[in-house]
């Protein structure tokens, strides 16, 4: 057995990275909130702290909506070598601040998400988050603004993991608002002063000990020598 | 020597990855600490590779106690792009894309605190991978 702990990149160099994409509308330009849930006004911020989801009411608008974001991670996994049996993992990120002006309490969870590429990503992947989930959600009183936020990895999850062991190496996870975004379930709408998010950071220039990471528990798999005797 | 300087930040991530694996496995830190209630103690570390990419690894080998009983982990821990910057306890404010303001916290390159954050939390997260 061994404990692999792997964090993105930072930056646009790949081979892995994240970021957070976003659906922007200017104000009295909101969307209903199953279109600012499609692509169309798709953006990215590749700050080292920003939301790993916001839902902002369009407060000129009733109903309408003008931010929606969540975030994608994408991990190096392939050090485990192919083979590997995966019994564990753990996706972490660390908060530092959250909002709920319009106590619409956003929760976040972890899902299968497929970006065109594995890093450097476009703005345009915030279509290709699923709604499958990986994890259990964490509430927004549970959400920690001090410290990681534990998202253990469920059945599906460590399925896809293995997966993606045996193709690239690259192992991608998308986290967003589980109760309205992954839902499909608009919000309460209210005033334009209505900041609902949950933010923390995502990799820095260096690497930070505050970086996303993901923690895995595996078995490596048996290599084989081949020996030929000749005589 | 300082490793996060300007000519470090714009070498390639690959690159970047190799030099902060060989500068954390030639520390010769205190080899004992605790962390999120665990004693953990480095008993061997070094730079390894991996996969068909030889992908560069920070790799240890730990004995991790709790309240003075040994806790059964999965050695060796590996770490793939680790960290060696860790908060210096001081705030910066910076404004959000949307333009609110948020307070963040600064961080400082400290390659002996990196290596005991980052294995102190592999240790509680692999422990509650076991319970």
């Amino acid at each position: 057995m061994a404990t692999l702990t792997v964090y993105p990149d930072a930056g646009a160099g790949g081979p892995t990275g994240d970021v957070c994409f976003y659906q922007f509308y200017g104000t009295g330009s909101g969307v209903a909130w199953a279109t600012i849930r499609a692509t169309g006004a798709d953006n990215v911020d590749t700050s080292a702290s920003t939301w790993f989801t916001q839902m902002r009411p369009d407060g000129s608008l009733s109903g309408k909506w003008r931010y929606l974001a969540r975030g994608g991670f994408t991990l190096p996994i392939s050090g485990m070598g192919t083979g590997a049996t995966i019994t564990a993992g753990t996706f972490s990120l660390e908060g530092n601040a959250k909002s709920d002006s319009n106590s619409i309490t956003p929760d976040l969870n972890i899902y299968d998400f497929n970006p065109a590429t594995n890093y450097n990503f476009a703005a345009a992947d915030y279509g290709n988050f699923t709604t499958t989930a990986y994890s259990t959600a964490i509430t927004y009183a549970n959400f920690s603004t001090v410290g990681y936020n534990d998202f253990a990895l469920n059945a599906t999850a460590l399925t896809d993991m293995a997966t993606a062991l045996a193709g690239s190496g690259i192992f991608p996870i998308g986290c967003a608002n589980a109760n309205y975004d992954a839902a499909n379930s608009a919000p309460t709408w209210g005033d334009d002063l209505g900041n609902n998010n949950l933010t923390g950071y995502y990799a820095d220039q260096a690497g930070t000990t505050s970086d996303p990471k993901l923690v895995v528990t595996y078995t490596p798999g048996v290599t084989f020598v081949g020996k030929v005797m000749i005589f | 020597m300082k490793i996060d300087t300007e000519q470090f930040r714009v070498k390639p991530n690959r690159e970047k990855a190799e030099i902060k694996v060989r500068a954390l496995a030639d520390r010769l830190i205190q080899p004992k600490f605790s962390m999120h209630g665990f004693e953990i103690t480095i008993l061997s570390q070094k730079y390894a590779t991996y996969g068909a990419n030889a992908t560069p690894c920070f790799e240890c080998t730990i004995r991790v106690e709790r309240f003075g009983v040994e806790i059964n982990v999965s050695n060796p821990f590996q770490f793939l792009n680790p960290p060696i910057l860790v908060k210096d306890g001081t705030k910066s404010i910076i404004t959000n894309i949307d333009g609110t303001k948020q307070e963040i916290d600064n961080f400082k390159e400290d390659l002996d605190e990196a290596i005991k954050q980052m294995v102190g939390e592999a240790v509680r997260v692999a422990v509650s991978q076991i319970r």
